[in-house]
């Protein structure tokens, strides 16, 4: 009898915790329009440099437009998706890419947040526990 | 004008500060006559920051330009409607009209406070008007909107011209308004710790305070978004700029803070909690003050750098102090409760959970803002961290807490038993399921759109599967539905108000999901007479005209819409590109066809020549839905704010 | 225009004093 009510615990919570996982890291995965145009695509993953935090997508400055068109020149070239990105950030540097890219430090600008979420759940769970036991 | 304006705002503050010290040694002395005049004084401020407020909309009004702060936001063919506008557009003016909504809201809290709670509201009063003092002082010494200038220019400078738009005298106005408003929930706190009877009287009077302050805030950034989606016309409506952000975490972290004060009237639990909550928002808020007045971070929002910033840092830094000490020094009392959390299947600690999610994304978000420079202090690098960064962080999270709005209100009081989980939830994942079946043949088939529109559907089931139940159950005797419904929403004005916010909030991430997942773009040259055709659109481009107001000229796009498959129905919009010599700037207007299904948007590149353009069409599929949660958002929150009948002792 | 203003800022000057004092001075006149 306890050894059931034990496998239906389990069950039920090893569920849960599949299910926040496979929601949790789906935030790794891609998340734009896989449809899109490509360059649609990168308008959202690159700044304009000069127009106070806006990506290209969101800029209608002249330098946006220049850069919008360089975008399709380049794809036109046959340029791929990454070629681009360094090439703008060969001429204008890392700044010019809307979100920290996955290298050195910058691993932090998502380690932390996902830290913070695996703990905060645990401080939650822990926090019942002791409250049920107490 | 200008001295009398200033002098009065001098007056003012004297009094503050009188009324703040009278305020807290009437308290600690229990002396009625130093509250009585610490209550006048508290007044007549008011009085004084309206007259102070009247001055420099007088000086506006009368293109008085000896002032500099009316030179520079104001112009001789301004109409009389955009000086309001022009009032608040400044950093001076803006912290003015900050200060009016604050005493403004402080009066009507004090003066429509119920009378059991009245008399232990003196130290509350006090903090408010050290908060009134500072503002006074900002504006005094650091801000003044009263300077003049000893030349006067004949004509000003005029208003930013993005600001012309009629949604300008709505979003700026409702969100300053929302950010202010914190202050009052956060005194309210402070003065149930201050309380040391530990009276139940405080609950309602904070719910009230937190929800117009949530309100209020809340339509300010939805406003916004709207704003930025019809006005700056580049397609989008949310850019995860940091003035927006800053305005988003305080909101997030109260929606967290209005239903943990739930818990706390029901259970007399989550006291500490409910108090981290109360000043993390209000410190939140002054770090939005302090950033978008100054502040390290780069935004189209800012007003330019000034030392007045640097003012607003050290408030923050006092108040985060002071937040913490009061939280330490009250800490044995806060956490004296007689009840616990009994079960993870309960009300109690689905809201918690709630409430760390929320919380955790507003620190994620925060992280997000400061990263740049803690990348540049750091690593010495210099980066951006824009919206592909915010979506993929923050999305998943929102998700999570859109579950939990459909579980938590299932779940009861202290404990429920799995079975009666199952069994209430069972119907609900049954219809979901089919549901979701019905979305994957129609061709959803992403993951993450998918599992979102599927747990929407849920949390509808949910709410929807209640309330047909509720109004069933009263309609004993008749056939027309529509009563008992209205009996049933009535009966619990709480629970079922919450229940609207919910409807409003899933209608919001229902057209999120789809403008994000779905939109489609198409970058394309087209001639006058031309006819596309782009998805189900016919498109014919019918002219350009060329328009002249004053120094400004508009150059719009006149476009006709119709559908394939119904082409006499026609639609005229029109897209436009406004040019302000005086600010050198051209300002652009996308036209939009909406239907709840989608919206067809077109954003004029640029006018070739006068036959010529190239556009951007864009399909913003759901994107209705964004907009019809903000009137269900108010509605919502009326029915819960909306008095009992019942008299109470 | 200045002048009257001056009037006006100096009446509001006056009467807030004399209001927040009036309690004070009321709770001396009870005590006599």
């Amino acid at each position: 009898m306890f050894g059931m009510i034990y496998v239906k615990k389990l069950k039920l919570s090893y569920l849960i915790n599949i299910f926040i996982l496979t929601v949790f890291f789906s935030c790794i995965l891609p998340i734009e329009n896989s449809e899109e145009d490509l360059y649609i695509q990168l308008e959202k993953e690159i700044m304009c440099p000069v127009c106070d935090g806006q990506t290209l997508d969101q800029s209608q400055s002249l330098i946006a437009e220049d850069m919008k068109n360089t975008i399709k020149e380049k794809i036109a070239q046959g340029y791929n998706k990454e070629d681009i990105k360094s090439y703008f950030v060969t001429r204008y540097g890392e700044s010019v890419i809307a979100y920290p890219t996955i290298k050195g430090f910058n691993i932090f600008a998502y380690l932390i947040p996902i830290l913070g979420l695996i703990c905060s759940l645990f401080i939650f769970g822990f926090y019942i526990r002791k409250e049920k036991l107490g | 004008m200008n001295n009398f304006g200033f002098y009065i705002m001098i007056l003012g503050l004297i009094l503050s500060l009188h009324s703040s010290l009278f305020f807290f040694l009437g308290e600690i002395k229990n002396r009625k006559e130093l509250i009585n005049s610490a209550k006048r004084s508290f007044y007549i401020v008011i009085l004084m920051v309206v007259i102070s407020s009247f001055s420099l909309i007088y000086s506006f009004l009368a293109n008085d330009f000896s002032n500099i702060y009316v030179a520079n936001h104001s112009s001789l063919d301004m109409n009389r409607a955009l000086t309001l506008v022009a009032f608040y557009s400044g950093n001076e003016g803006s912290l003015l009209y900050i200060l009016f909504i604050h005493v403004i809201l402080s009066g009507i809290m004090y003066k429509f406070s119920p009378s059991n709670i009245k008399s232990k509201l003196n130290f509350s009063c006090s903090i408010l008007t050290i908060i009134t003092s500072f503002y006074l002082f900002a504006l005094i010494f650091f801000a003044n909107p009263f300077e003049i200038s000893e030349f006067i220019p004949l004509d000003g400078k005029g208003i930013n011209p993005l600001l012309r738009h009629p949604g300008m005298y709505i979003h700026p106005p409702l969100l300053m308004s929302g950010l202010a408003s914190i202050s009052i929930p956060f005194v309210l706190c402070q003065g149930s710790l201050f309380d040391k009877t530990n009276s139940n009287n405080w609950h309602t009077i904070l719910r009230v305070w937190c929800l117009i302050s949530w309100a209020i805030l809340g339509c300010g950034l939805l406003i916004g978004a709207w704003w930025a989606y019809t006005i700056l016309g580049w397609g989008g409506y949310w850019s995860w700029d940091p003035i927006e952000n800053v305005g988003l975490m305080p909101w997030l972290v109260l929606t967290a803070l209005i239903h943990s004060i739930m818990v706390e009237e029901r259970r007399g639990i989550f006291r500490l909690w409910n108090i981290i909550l109360i000043s993390l928002t209000f410190v939140l808020a002054l770090l939005g003050t302090f950033i978008n007045r100054g502040g390290p971070v780069v935004s189209v929002h800012s007003f330019a750098a000034s030392t007045l910033g640097f003012l607003f840092l050290i408030f923050m830094i006092v108040m985060t102090f002071y937040s913490v000490i009061s939280i330490i020094f009250n800490y044995k009392n806060l956490t004296n409760n007689k009840n616990k959390i009994e079960s993870y299947l309960s009300r109690e600690a689905s809201l918690l959970l709630n409430n760390i999610l929320l919380v955790v994304t507003s620190l994620v978000i925060l992280w997000g803002v400061i990263f740049p420079v803690v990348s540049i202090i750091l690593n010495d690098t210099e980066i951006s961290v824009s919206a592909p960064y915010f979506d993929k962080t923050a999305g998943p999270i929102f998700l999570f807490i859109i579950i939990l709005m459909g579980i938590g209100p299932i779940l009861s009081w202290r404990m429920t038993t799995k079975k009666a989980t199952i069994f209430r939830l069972l119907p609900s994942i049954i219809i979901t399921v089919i549901l979701g079946l019905y979305i994957y043949i129609s061709g959803i088939k992403e993951f993450f759109p998918f599992i979102s529109f599927v747990s929407i559907f849920f949390v509808l089931t949910i709410i929807f599967r209640e309330w047909i139940g509720g109004t069933k159950s009263r309609m004993i005797n008749s056939y027309n539905p529509i009563p008992s419904f209205i009996t049933m929403i009535v009966s619990n004005r709480g629970r079922n108000g919450g229940y609207v916010v919910h409807i409003a909030i899933l209608a919001l991430a229902f057209g999120v999901v789809g403008t994000k997942f779905y939109d489609e773009r198409l970058d394309i040259n087209v001639s006058v007479s031309e006819e596309i055709e782009f998805r189900s659109y016919s498109i014919l481009f019918k002219e350009i005209k060329q328009e002249f107001i004053g120094d400004n000229s508009i150059t719009k796009a006149i476009f006709e819409i119709s559908k394939i498959t119904d082409l006499s129905k026609k639609n005229k919009i029109v897209a436009m590109h406004s040019y302000y010599p005086n600010y050198n700037q051209i300002s652009v207007r996308s036209a939009i066809l909406s239907t709840p299904v989608e919206d067809l948007y077109i954003i004029p590149k640029d006018f070739i020549d006068e036959n010529n353009m190239t556009i951007r069409i864009a399909i913003n599929p759901l994107a209705w839905w964004i907009w019809i949660s903000g009137p269900i958002l108010i509605l919502g929150t009326l029915i819960t704010l909306w008095p009992n009948k019942t008299k109470r002792n | 225009m200045e002048f009257i203003l001056s009037i006006i800022f100096l009446i509001l000057v006056i009467s807030s004093t004399i209001i927040i004092l009036k309690p004070f001075i009321t709770r001396n006149k009870k005590n006599d």
